[in-house]
């Protein structure tokens, strides 16, 4: 492994550190499923860059690494290799044995992600990973409840783990499918709703074609652009007008970057709504059809509203394949993450609604630790209302670590006296 | 499964058929002899055709003698094809056997598709529990028996578990086999008798080639070197017909190593994944190729269709639409799968396109010139 070339640590890093030696002295990660055959990568204190390429043989070795090097950041491969630690990384994937599959939801990735608070955005990711897993993972792909292992990310997002054989194999070419399938990425309508003939007009040999619709249970998009058809109608019908229906797309569209404007907007609109009082609407609606009239034309824009309604903003659609690249390292479960103090920790699908990450991954113990607090700061964290003023605060550890790893506060020069 | 000899001839890949051969037990000079000459024959052509990419002949109605000819002539055309040494011709020959599979399966009652996707590893399963079928509900839907009747066998869906699908399409393009667009259920995939087939032929193409690549050692015969040299000749007409003699303003040292590796199996007659030949043609239209020095470089591929591919060249290039598309970043190269063996250079931070690569490679190239001529 390469030595670790290191600046001195700041009082604020050497605080840090010393929060996780304290803790992975007590407890180490429990190592993850065949992890020898997993290789990991660190970030320390004070680093500017991951090491990895790093094997273990034994549990001890982990715990030990752990123990001493107490890194600000763990993470092991997705992947497993019959010589984890070889460089470069052309020869590893040589011995390249299969990869579990990752789904990673990040607040980064939540629309207007910015303008929400931490506790905020962590809700939203949460309701996201819930919709991943119930409607995607278990409903359409089919994968056992029990399959499918969540993690709080530590920072601000959630894992979902699977490890069934039967997607060890799955190239990145497959699993970009998975991610296509779950972000809805290259829908398209012309195969979801092919034309068929309706009606032959043999004098002229001319034909009429109209999209066919299916049914509601054909499965995978059709069944959720059919959900999501009556959720977009029931929503237009609530409201009193046409002009707030109009700005309620508007709406939809920038959110879920459909860049469909205003003119596309109005014209939807008026198809739906042209017979007073929504009679076209309520009968896509009892009747269960996107075409109620024949002349009555739905065109592609509305089709990707109501899909809009389905899909999920994975983390790094575009930068950060997580899903896809097959030689990804992950958080490692169980370790700490260190912009936070958390703890990676598993989260059963049952208990996500209920799960609170700032009072159940807090990890770092109550000890009371003097800090100077930037500006004042107010949380509900490890189950207690912190309303805190600028200037010198005693505070419990693991909001202490919160605080000074955010740059939210400072050390004391005297209170570096663990 | 048991199939008669004339059902069995048309898919000589089955073990059934591997199994009726062996117990022929006709040594291989024998088989080369003058004797067997229909055999030697009928091996040739299918190696021909496959050249040629030929109609495929779907004789259903065949004497005995026939049946016997072409199902003993199937591992004598892989022998051929194997003592070439050709890895292109090893891609061409399956690509079409994968064909001739499909073309026959179309028209097979729909337990024999079954039962072959079965042997090939791709069995299909029961419809999940809550999947709904039945007609569309539309006020002025007429009646389906009105329409052109496409058969009772083509109407049924079959299902497959998604797991098994995404393998066996990942040489099919077309948003028709994006899992995005097909009918999920419960880790299922809805599929008409059509897709199936042409998954089936994909399987088929993989079992074809397996081996293919397997050094032999041909017997020193008069005849079989004659056979050998032939289609050797002709595949390299092909190439010559096909291959570009230059790559016109291209410097070939100064390609990126996924740019090599896309280009590489391109012009051996690997099929690219779609990913693969939107980036090659961007880059090379970027590097300063025409459309005419384009084309020519796909003219390998297994499935080459000169109109599609000179269409989908003058698209991405802007020829014939509005856009011209530009490289692909790393990034999404990475995340389609088609980031080959990236290198020192790859790595650094600034790389973040595969022609920044090309420029670079160029000046550093440029550079290196100089040092050695000062």
């Amino acid at each position: 492994m390469a030595t670790e070339e290191r600046e001195p640590l700041t009082p604020e890093q050497q605080f840090l550190r010393r929060c996780f030696i304290d803790h992975y002295v007590r407890s180490p990660p429990e190592a993850p499923y065949r992890f020898t055959r997993r290789e990991w990568g660190f970030f320390p204190f004070g680093g500017k860059m991951m090491f990895r390429h790093i094997s273990f043989t034994r549990k001890e070795e982990l715990d030990a690494f752990f123990r001493q090097r107490a890194p600000m950041h763990a993470y092991h491969s997705s992947a497993y290799y019959s010589e984890p630690s070889l460089q470069p990384m052309g020869e590893k994937v040589k011995t390249w044995m299969g990869a579990d599959l990752i789904f990673d939801l990040d607040a980064d990735h939540i629309p207007n992600s910015e303008k929400l608070s931490y506790v905020e955005q962590l809700e939203k990711v949460k309701e996201e990973m819930d919709r991943l897993v119930r409607d995607f993972l278990i409903s359409d792909l089919g994968f056992r409840k029990e399959g499918v292992e969540l993690f709080f990310s530590g920072g601000r997002g959630y894992h979902a783990h699977i490890r069934d054989p039967s997607v060890l194999p799955m190239d990145s070419r497959d699993r970009r499918q998975l991610v296509d399938y779950i972000t809805g990425n290259n829908l398209d309508f012309d195969v979801l709703f092919p034309d068929r003939t309706v009606e032959v007009n043999k004098r002229f040999g001319s034909s009429k074609k109209r999209r066919n619709f299916r049914n509601r249970g054909h499965g995978g998009w059709v069944t959720k652009i059919y959900k999501g058809k009556d959720s977009l109608l029931n929503e237009m019908l609530a409201l009193p007008d046409n002009k707030s229906r109009v700005q309620k797309l508007l709406e939809i569209s920038r959110t879920k970057k459909l860049g469909i404007g205003q003119q596309k907007c109005s014209s939807i609109v008026e198809d739906l709504f042209k017979k007073g009082g929504g009679v076209t609407v309520k009968r896509m609606l009892e009747e269960d059809m996107f075409q109620v009239t024949s002349t009555n034309t739905i065109d592609t824009d509305f089709l990707k509203f109501a899909a809009s309604y389905s899909s999920i903003n994975l983390s790094g659609e575009t930068d950060e394949p997580v899903t896809t690249d097959t030689k990804r390292l992950i958080r490692c479960p169980g370790s700490l993450h260190g912009k936070t103090g958390f703890r990676v920790i598993s989260v059963p699908l049952d208990r996500l609604p209920s799960f609170d990450p700032l009072r159940d991954a807090v990890a770092l113990g109550r000890d009371p630790v003097e800090v100077s607090l930037n500006e004042g700061f107010s949380i509900t964290m490890g189950g207690e209302d912190f309303d805190l003023k600028q200037g010198r605060v005693s505070v419990p550890k693991f909001l202490a670590y919160f605080l000074v790893a955010r740059g939210k506060a400072k050390m004391l020069p005297d209170a570096f006296l663990l | 499964m048991e199939w008669d000899m004339n059902r069995l001839s048309r898919y000589p890949f089955l073990a059934q058929a591997r199994e009726y051969v062996k117990a022929q037990e006709i040594p291989l000079e024998e088989m080369l002899s003058a004797k067997n000459a229909s055999v030697q024959n009928r091996a040739l052509k299918r190696v021909e055709d496959a050249v040629d990419g030929a109609e495929i002949e779907r004789d259903f109605r065949r004497t005995r003698e026939d049946n016997i000819t072409d199902l003993l002539s199937y591992p004598l055309s892989r022998f051929l094809v194997a003592s070439t040494g050709d890895r292109t011709l090893a891609k061409w020959f399956s690509h079409h056997e994968g064909e001739r599979a499909r073309a026959f399966l179309s028209s097979e009652p729909l337990d024999i598709v079954l039962s072959m996707g079965t042997e090939l590893g791709l069995p299909t399963v029961q419809a999940p529990a809550g999947a709904q079928t039945g007609p569309v509900k539309a006020p002025w839907e007429v009646d389906p028996r009105a329409l052109p009747d496409r058969g009772e066998m083509e109407q049924k869906e079959l299902w497959l578990p998604f797991t098994s699908f995404l393998p066996a399409r990942r040489n099919i393009s077309g948003a028709s086999w994006n899992l995005v667009n097909l009918g999920v259920v419960n880790g299922n995939l809805r599929l008409n008798r059509e897709q199936y087939t042409r998954l089936l032929q994909e399987k088929v193409r993989e079992r074809v080639e397996e081996g293919l690549d397997m050094k032999v050692r041909p017997p020193k015969l008069e005849s079989l070197d004659a056979m050998i040299s032939r289609l050797k000749a002709k595949v390299d007409g092909r190439k010559k017909d096909y291959s570009p003699t230059e790559m016109g303003k291209l410097t070939i040292t100064r390609l990126p190593p996924c740019m090599r590796q896309v280009l590489g199996m391109s012009q051996s007659g690997e099929n690219l994944p779609h990913h693969g030949r939107f980036a090659l043609v961007t880059f090379l239209h970027t590097a300063g190729m025409s459309s005419e020095e384009i084309f020519k470089v796909f003219m390998n591929a297994p499935d080459f269709k000169g109109d599609i591919v000179r269409y989908q060249i003058e698209h991405i290039t802007g020829a014939s639409s509005a856009t011209s598309y530009m490289v692909p970043n790393c990034d999404t190269m990475k995340t389609g799968g088609i980031c080959y063996n990236p290198d020192g250079l790859c790595e650094k931070e600034w790389m973040t396109n595969p022609m920044i690569y090309y420029r670079v490679k160029g000046k550093k190239m440029a550079s290196k010139r100089e040092d050695t001529a000062s």
